[in-house]
């Protein structure tokens, strides 16, 4: 099942964007990309989910239920006894069309965004724990691209390591 | 402290004083306020000279100098280390002792010449360059960390020891290590220090 | 232009202006009771009809009468002439005065109140007309559809056709868009010819009966035509079991010739003798005179609710008809007193009598003891079995409940409840049958769905966030799921026997359960809690339900309105600003990021909108309308979005749909602007030829 990935900033531009597709598996002449009108498409639902990461991010209580962690989702930054960056993952935020999608907030507010798509019709099943533990891993490599003297804060992210990385994690984490 | 003692014995004790100074008598600064204070400035200047890393180069080279000149003599009144002998002692003092108070770092000696006026520093963990990644056009000639060349250059001509010191390579920019060359030209007999031996 | 009618509105694309007005939030409201408002059939005789078409040119007096329809005392064929002339000329006189009081402070209170807005929607009396009951009952079925959803399609394409050949891409179109999606809305929740087994919305209230007194017909046409209603039932084979004519009222209508004063007093005498002898009122309509040549000759527009067939052969053959101002003006007389002398208090009666005689009775049965209630439900065997006699099989074999049985006497009581605006009674009606029809899913469905429209529609004041959790939305979705398994019952049981159609006819239903219950969240004032409904029931409608391509479009781009519409009332008075300073903010997005200070305005909108959501599916929407070819539809949605994607680099890429749309379009345009360059050039010929 193929994902698209970015990481947007504040003004919703992107700074980093991947689509995730599973290689080299032996079944991998099956499993491929997204088809090409939701290729065209995907930047658009995510943009529109965008509405409904704000809404969890500034919400002051937590009475929205998603994801399976239930310490404080949807109440990014409110809650105090929350583990570090439990409190980040979102989980499922939205749905299109069977396509789900998930998001993660960093505490200087970008939003990692995730649209998970599927290839059978169901509507897909997203780990929430593997996700988190994706986001949490490219959030960590993404502080360490901000302490790269040479970025420049909100430029798109033009490191081929940081690319690497992040499509190695997603290889660990997503497409098993 | 005995400069007669034997090599390894004196190695060792170079060893524990490094450790000693940099346990009990330095302030310390956060790492990551350090790397970035460095990082920006190196980053500024990449900005300022117009991405000429050339002359980049020289500028961290010049504002190395400009420190080493003065911390050498922070460094003396710590530690009181007596004259060394030769450059072997001095390649020494300076992984043990100097990377070790100013940086916690002990960068392995290496590469000696054969007349052993030349050796190089193997630095395996630059807090210079942590989170540092080039920019494609810097890759090639811009020395991140060249600022330390500055430093090494201005404390040993302190010393009375006129070295050239200069990076080979450097994993920011693809290399398996980051080597430090130091090699010295001649020793200034003229300009002793008052106060020195 | 001054303020907008309802009628203007809701045919905004037939009149020549296009202002950006708002429009009610309660509009839809308004459609609903104009869609459920009482319906007039209208028999006449041949001879009548003969002379109506040589005066007027229209075929029949109920083709003449359909145009009078919708808010009698808004007067909308007045209109028409208002539009073209000065409006203090408007003339008011009622030139054929039948001057009662009532109607005079009707007329005084439309004047006040024509417009969309300031208008009590309890007050305004809607009225539909039909043709004859016999007419009615052999045309239809009851395996009609409520609507048929290729006509539907039809329809709105001859509706974009239109749009298409009348604007440019530059026109301001929200309006006119909203107009159109109300038009299709009101298209696909009513139907003025269906009669249906299960609610009586569409049963006429009211049976007109004319005779032409100039030709004289007199006392004795008039008794064989009564006698010929009211033996309805017994001389056509297929009269309905659920239907009967002692509900209906008839009325004589004599049309008279105004000019001779004699033929007056002659229509005035036999007005009085119908009433002494046959028990029946008359009402005079002076139809022929000769003044009405002089007078000005006002366009007669499409009445707003009319049956989907009417509205597409209305379409295909676009006949311009005019009648005398005066002429209209006498009609609306006449009807206004049609409707608040006789058919309004006529139904009050009914209710009461209906309220005091069956629905008392059951409710003193209970005294409201649950426990009581419990028990009889539990052995529900006595209960059923006097059900069980109240239902009669039809012709087809069909079972339904009979027109005198008190299930069905309830219902109809509940549904003029509802045509009266008396919602809380049709609640509390609705709600009691609706235990009584636990065994009869179609009843049910369509009890639980009005059930949920009479408290959305004002049975309760005010519509909170958990009434609209746990009561309405229920409502709705049981109504909703019981639809959804007769369909699905329907179409098991008798997919062999080939009534394929059975399916389709429910699910027309679900449909319009859908349609009613988005469109009445979206009139709710608290559009944060109430558009996530709508939208779950919009979706519904696409996922479920039968529609053509065009009006599956139509209903994605109320998603995206729904969307828009979400805004939490904290920060509404806020939003219109924030987005114009988006694209302030973005035009300055050249200075430094962080100093700039409109970013910590906007910080008190975050997340509080879902404009985003909306430009996304108004995008979706531009895609499909592109793929049916409606290039000026595209061009429009991509002129919503504009200010939304501008100057984010994430969707406005060369390989994004976005860009290809643009480019697609784009395309489009210079092709047409050529051809139309070329037929302007022709044009410009033809007209100095004419002139």
């Amino acid at each position: 099942m193929p994902q698209y990935f970015a990481i947007l900033g504040k003004s919703d531009n992107p700074v980093y964007e991947a689509e995730f597709t599973t290689q080299q598996g032996q079944q991998g002449q099956l499993q491929k990309g997204f088809p090409q009108h939701l290729k065209e498409l995907n930047p658009f639902i995510m943009h529109a989910s965008l509405d409904i990461i704000e809404d969890l991010q500034w919400k002051l209580n937590s009475n929205v239920q998603h994801g399976t962690n239930n310490s404080g989702f949807g109440s990014f930054l409110r809650s105090k006894n929350v583990n570090v960056t439990d409190n980040c993952y979102l989980g499922k935020v939205d749905h299109f069309y069977g396509l789900a999608i998930t998001a993660y907030l960093t505490f200087s507010g970008m939003k990692f965004v995730m649209i998970h798509g599927n290839l059978d019709k169901n509507s897909t099943q997203v780990d929430d724990n593997a996700v988190k533990s994706f986001y949490q891993e490219v959030h960590e490599l993404y502080i360490k691209t901000l302490m790269n003297p040479f970025y420049k804060i909100n430029d798109p992210i033009t490191s081929a390591a940081f690319d690497t990385r992040v499509r190695s994690l997603a290889r660990k984490y997503l497409n098993k | 402290m005995s400069s007669k003692s034997s090599g390894s014995a004196q190695l060792r004790s170079l060893k524990i004083m490094g450790e000693d100074v940099w346990k009990n008598r330095t302030e310390k600064v956060n790492a990551e306020l350090f790397t970035l204070t460095y990082g920006s400035i190196v980053s500024q200047l990449c900005i300022d000279y117009q991405r000429d890393f050339q002359k980049v180069n020289k500028q961290l080279f010049s504002m190395g100098y400009n420190i080493g000149v003065r911390l050498i003599e922070d460094f003396l009144a710590k530690t009181a280390l007596p004259r060394c002998e030769n450059m072997v002692k001095t390649s020494e003092a300076i992984s043990k002792c100097a990377f070790k108070i100013f940086l916690n770092m002990t960068p392995q000696v290496t590469n000696f010449s054969p007349e052993k006026d030349a050796f190089s520093l193997i630095i395996d963990e630059n807090p210079l360059s942590d989170f540092v990644e080039l920019p494609m056009d810097a890759m090639k000639q811009l020395w991140y960390s060249n600022i330390l060349c500055g430093v090494l250059k201005g404390a040993l001509q302190m010393v009375q020891l006129e070295c050239d010191v200069w990076f080979i390579s450097d994993v920011l920019k693809g290399d398996a290590h980051t080597e430090l060359r130091i090699k010295l030209n001649k020793v200034l007999k003229d300009e002793i220090p008052i106060g020195e031996d | 232009m001054g303020k907008l009618s309802y009628e203007g509105y809701m045919n905004l694309l037939f009149h020549p202006e296009y202002d950006e007005e708002t429009i009610p939030s309660d509009i839809a409201k308004r459609i609903i009771s104009n869609a459920i408002s009482p319906v007039i059939s209208v028999t006449s005789t041949p001879e009548l009809d003969e002379h109506i078409q040589q005066a007027y040119g229209i075929d029949s007096l109920y083709m003449l009468l359909r145009f009078f329809g919708n808010c009698v005392t808004d007067r909308d064929q007045t209109n028409e002439y208002s539009f073209g002339e000065a409006p203090e000329n408007k003339p008011s006189d009622g030139s054929s005065s039948t001057g009662t009081s009532p109607a005079d402070s009707n007329l005084r209170s439309r004047k006040r109140s024509n417009t969309l807005f300031q208008r009590d929607l309890t007050q305004s009396r809607y009225i539909r007309f039909t043709r004859s009951l016999g007419d009615l009952v052999e045309s239809g079925s009851p395996d009609d559809m409520l609507f048929d959803y290729h006509s539907l399609e039809t329809f709105l394409q001859a509706m974009l056709r239109r749009i298409e050949s009348q604007t440019t891409d530059k026109t301001t179109h929200t309006l006119l868009k909203k107009s159109l999606y109300h038009r299709f809305f009101s298209l696909a929740i009513s139907s003025t010819s269906y009669l249906s087994p299960y609610e009586a919305f569409n049963h006429p209230v009211v049976s007109l009966i004319a005779l032409d007194t100039h030709l004289g017909q007199g006392y004795d046409d008039a008794r064989d035509l009564l006698s010929e209603f009211k033996s309805l039932s017994s001389t056509t084979e297929i009269f309905p079991v659920f239907l009967s004519t002692t509900d209906i009222l008839p009325v004589f209508l004599l049309c008279y010739y105004a000019d001779s004063d004699e033929e007056y007093e002659s229509s005035k005498a036999l007005a009085r003798k119908l009433k002494k002898q046959l028990f029946v009122e008359s009402i005079l309509l002076p139809l022929w005179k000769e003044s009405y040549q002089e007078n000005v000759q006002v366009p007669l527009h499409q009445p707003v609710m009319t049956s989907l067939d009417e509205m597409l052969f209305m379409m295909q053959s676009p006949v311009c008809l005019k009648l005398s101002l005066e002429l209209i003006n006498a009609t609306y007389d006449v009807l206004e007193n049609l409707v608040n002398d006789l058919m309004v208090p006529f139904m009050q009666r009914k209710i009461s009598f209906w309220d005091e005689t069956v629905l008392q009775t059951r409710k003193s049965l209970f005294h409201g003891n649950k426990l009581f209630k419990r028990f009889m439900s539990r052995t529900a065997g006595g209960n059923n079995v006097q059900q069980q006699s109240s239902l009669v099989k039809d012709k087809e074999g069909r079972n339904y409940f009979i027109f005198s049985s008190p299930e069905l006497l309830m219902r109809k009581l509940a549904d003029w409840s509802m045509m009266l605006g008396e919602f809380k009674r049709a609640y509390s009606t609705y709600d009691l049958i609706s235990h009584d029809f636990e065994g009869f899913p179609k009843y049910l469905a369509s009890c639980l769905e009005w059930c949920a429209v009479s408290v959305l529609m004002g049975a309760q004041n005010i519509v909170t966030a958990k009434m609209l959790k746990s009561d309405i939305d229920p409502l709705i979705q049981r109504a909703v799921d019981t639809y959804e398994a007769c369909a699905l019952d329907q179409s098991s049981t008798n997919g062999v026997s080939g009534s394929l159609h059975d399916g389709p006819i429910v699910r027309s239903y679900e449909t319009r359960c859908l349609f009613l219950a988005s469109e009445l969240y979206l009139s709710l004032s608290d559009t944060w809690t109430s558009t996530p409904y709508a939208l779950q029931n919009l979706e519904t409608i696409l996922g479920e339900c039968k529609l053509g391509p065009c009006s599956q479009i139509m209903i994605w781009e109320r998603i995206s309105d729904c969307y828009y519409l979400r805004i939490d009332p904290r920060i509404r008075h806020k939003v219109p600003s924030a987005a114009a300073k988006k694209s302030e903010r973005e035009s300055n997005g050249m200075m430094e990021i962080g100093t700039d200070g409109n970013l910590h305005e906007d910080i008190v909108t975050k997340g509080f909108t879902r404009l985003r959501k909306a430009a996304f599916f108004r995008l979706i929407s531009a895609t499909m309308w592109a793929e049916q070819k409606q290039w000026r539809q595209v061009a429009w949605c991509l002129k919503d979005i504009e200010g939304s994607y501008e100057g984010i680099n994430l969707v406005n890429r060369k390989n994004l749909t976005l860009a290809k749309l643009k480019d697609e379009l784009a395309k489009k345009e210079n092709f047409s602007e050529g051809q139309i360059h070329e037929k302007s050039s022709v044009n410009v010929a033809t007209k100095a030829v004419i002139e």
